[in-house]
C-alpha cells in the first residue's frame, strides 16, 4: 500500500491522536489508514504540533463568550430602541445584564 | 466449489457453466458493485489525488499529476438491469503523462473476507471478476489482482472496442496454489485495480500468471490513457468479484444490505441524500457538558455507530451549518464551540468525550459526523 502524504497540511496533538488540517480527528491506531498516513508523515520528518494549550482553550472559551454575550445584546436591543422612541425605561435586571454582557466581551 | 457425483448414469464432472449454476447465494466479494450507495456525495470535482468517491471505490493515483482534474459522479446512465454507474470525466488533462504517474480506480478487501480464495493450498480457487464499462476511449486497459502478504500480482488486459457503449466484460485470474497471498485480517490484503493511464514505470513486464509484484507488471497491456484525454469519460457499473472461471450474473443486493455493508467503511449521521458539511439539523448527535469537570473543558456526547466499524474511524465533527470541528448550541445554531479533541471512540461508537472550551455547562450542543475506516 501507498501511503500518501500529500493530503496532510497540518497536524496536531489530540488526545490519543492526531488533529489533521484542523478538521480530521485521527485514532492513534496503525489499522486506521488516515493514522498510517500521519505515521509516514513523520517518519518523513515532519513534527505535529503541540496538543491546545490551555490558553487556546481559553481563548477559544472567550470566542464562545463573545458569540453568547453579543447573542444576548441583540435579543435585548429592543429594550433600548424603546426607550429611546417611547421613553419607556428599560428595566433593571436588563439593564444589568446587558453591561455584564458588555464587559464580558473581550477581543 | 465442484460438485462430483460417480456412478455409471450419473454425471461424471460438473462442468464451469454448470458449477456457476450451482454456485448461487452470496457470491460477490465486491461492496457497491451497482454504484447505488454514494455516502460521501453524488458529485466529486478536482480529483488529483487519491480520493474515495462514491463507497468503496477509490479514483486513485501514485506519482504527482501536474495539471489532472478528474470529476466523478452517481450517473443513472447504466446498462439494462441497473439504475446507477460511477462517470469519471477528465476535466483538465494532464499534459504529459509522467513515467511514474498512474490513474486507477482501486477496489479493496479485508483479508479475512478473501481467506476462501485458498490461495497457497492445492484447493486454491481461480477467481473471474466481471463489469459493465462505457468509455470514449477504446482500447487495452489493465485489471490487475494484487495480494499484500503474498506480495504477488496477477495482470490481465481488457479491451474496449465501441465507444460510448455499454460493454460486458470479464477477467479470471488464475488459482495460486503457491502463494498464501492474504493475511486473515482486517487489513487491506487484495487491491484490485483497473488502470486508465500508466506510465512507462508500470509497464516492461508481463503478470498474465501470479508473479513477484513489480511496478513494472501492474500494467503491462495498458495502451489507453485517460488522464491525458481532455473530455475523456469512462463509466463503470456492476462490478462482481467471484471464485470460479466463469463470470456468473451480477448479484443484487438490496439498497439496504449494500448500505450496511458499506458502513463497515464509512459512515454518517446525515440522511443519506445529504452530504457530509452540508446544513442540517436533521439526525444530529448530542453532547452534553461535562459538570464534573473543574475546567469546564469537557462535553460528554456518545452516537453508536449503525454497524461495527473496521478499526477505530477517523472522525469529522460537524456543526448544524456545516463547519467542520465545530458543534453547535441546540437553541441556537449560530452559537458554535471549537472541538479540540476526541477520545475513548471505539469501532462501535464515537464514545465522544470531547474536550472543548466553555464557560456553559448548562447549555446542550449538538453536532454531524462521518467516521471512516476505509481500506
Amino acid at each position: 500500500m501507498i501511503n500518501s502524504t500529500e493530503w496532510i497540511t497540518s497536524c496536531k496533538l489530540s488526545g490519543d491522536g492526531y488533529l489533521v488540517n484542523d478538521s480530521k480527528h485521527v485514532p492513534n491506531d496503525p489499522a486506521n489508514r488516515d493514522c498510517a498516513d500521519v505515521l509516514a508523515w513523520i517518519a518523513e520528518g515532519n513534527t505535529p504540533a503541540p496538543e491546545f494549550t490551555d490558553a487556546e482553550i481559553a481563548a477559544n472559551a472567550q470566542s464562545l463568550v463573545n458569540s453568547e454575550s453579543l447573542e444576548y445584546l441583540n435579543s435585548t436591543d429592543w429594550y433600548v430602541t424603546r426607550f429611546t422612541e417611547s421613553g419607556v425605561a428599560v428595566p433593571a435586571d436588563v439593564t444589568t445584564a446587558r453591561t455584564a454582557a458588555r464587559l464580558a466581551i473581550v477581543v | 466449489m465442484t460438485t462430483t457425483i460417480s456412478g455409471t448414469t450419473g454425471i461424471d464432472k460438473v462442468t464451469p457453466e454448470l458449477d456457476a449454476t450451482i454456485r448461487r447465494g452470496r457470491k460477490n466479494i465486491l461492496i457497491n458493485g451497482a454504484m447505488t450507495v454514494a455516502q460521501r456525495g453524488t458529485s466529486f470535482t478536482g480529483i488529483s489525488t487519491a480520493t474515495y468517491t462514491l463507497d468503496r471505490v477509490q479514483v486513485a493515483v501514485s506519482g504527482t499529476f501536474g495539471e489532472l482534474s478528474i470529476t466523478a459522479e452517481k450517473s443513472s446512465d447504466a446498462p439494462d438491469g441497473f439504475s446507477n454507474s460511477l462517470k469519471l470525466t477528465t476535466a483538465t488533462a494532464e499534459a504529459s503523462l509522467a513515467a511514474n504517474e498512474r490513474l486507477f480506480l482501486g477496489f479493496y478487501s479485508e483479508g479475512q473476507d478473501v481467506q476462501n480464495w485458498a490461495t497457497g493450498t492445492s484447493n486454491a480457487s481461480a477467481v473471474t471478476m466481471s463489469f459493465w464499462v462505457k468509455s470514449s476511449v477504446v482500447g487495452t486497459y489493465a485489471l490487475y489482482a494484487y495480494g499484500y502478504t503474498g506480495n504477488a500480482i496477477e495482470s490481465h488486459s481488457i479491451t474496449v472496442d465501441l465507444a460510448n457503449t455499454w460493454e460486458k466484460k470479464a477477467v479470471t485470474f488464475s488459482a495460486n496454489t503457491a502463494t498464501a497471498l492474504f493475511a486473515n485480517n482486517a487489513t487491506r490484503q487484495l487491491e484490485v485495480g483497473l488502470v486508465l493511464s500508466a506510465g512507462s514505470d508500470f509497464k516492461g513486464a508481463s503478470a498474465d500468471t501470479w508473479s513477484a509484484y513489480s511496478t513494472t507488471n501492474l500494467a503491462n497491456a495498458q495502451t489507453t490513457d485517460i488522464a491525458s484525454t481532455l473530455n475523456a469519460t469512462f463509466q463503470l457499473t456492476g462490478l462482481q468479484l467471484e471464485l470460479g472461471s466463469v463470470a456468473t450474473d451480477f448479484e443484487h443486493r438490496s439498497y439496504a444490505e449494500e448500505l450496511a455493508l458499506c458502513q463497515r467503511y464509512y459512515e454518517k449521521s446525515y440522511n443519506q441524500i445529504d452530504a457530509p458539511a452540508t446544513s442540517s439539523a436533521v439526525g444530529k448527535g448530542s453532547a452534553s457538558s461535562y459538570t464534573g469537570s473543574s475546567s469546564n473543558r469537557f462535553f460528554v456526547g456518545t452516537s453508536l455507530f449503525c454497524v461495527a466499524k473496521r478499526a477505530t474511524p477517523t472522525v469529522t465533527i460537524y456543526s448544524s451549518l456545516g463547519t467542520a470541528n465545530r458543534i453547535s448550541a441546540y437553541d441556537s445554531s449560530a452559537t458554535e464551540l471549537t472541538v479540540s479533541s476526541i477520545s475513548e471512540e471505539g469501532e462501535s461508537s464515537l464514545g465522544m468525550y470531547i474536550q472543548t472550551s466553555s464557560g456553559d455547562n448548562t447549555r446542550p450542543y449538538t453536532f454531524h459526523f462521518t467516521a471512516e475506516a476505509e481500506l
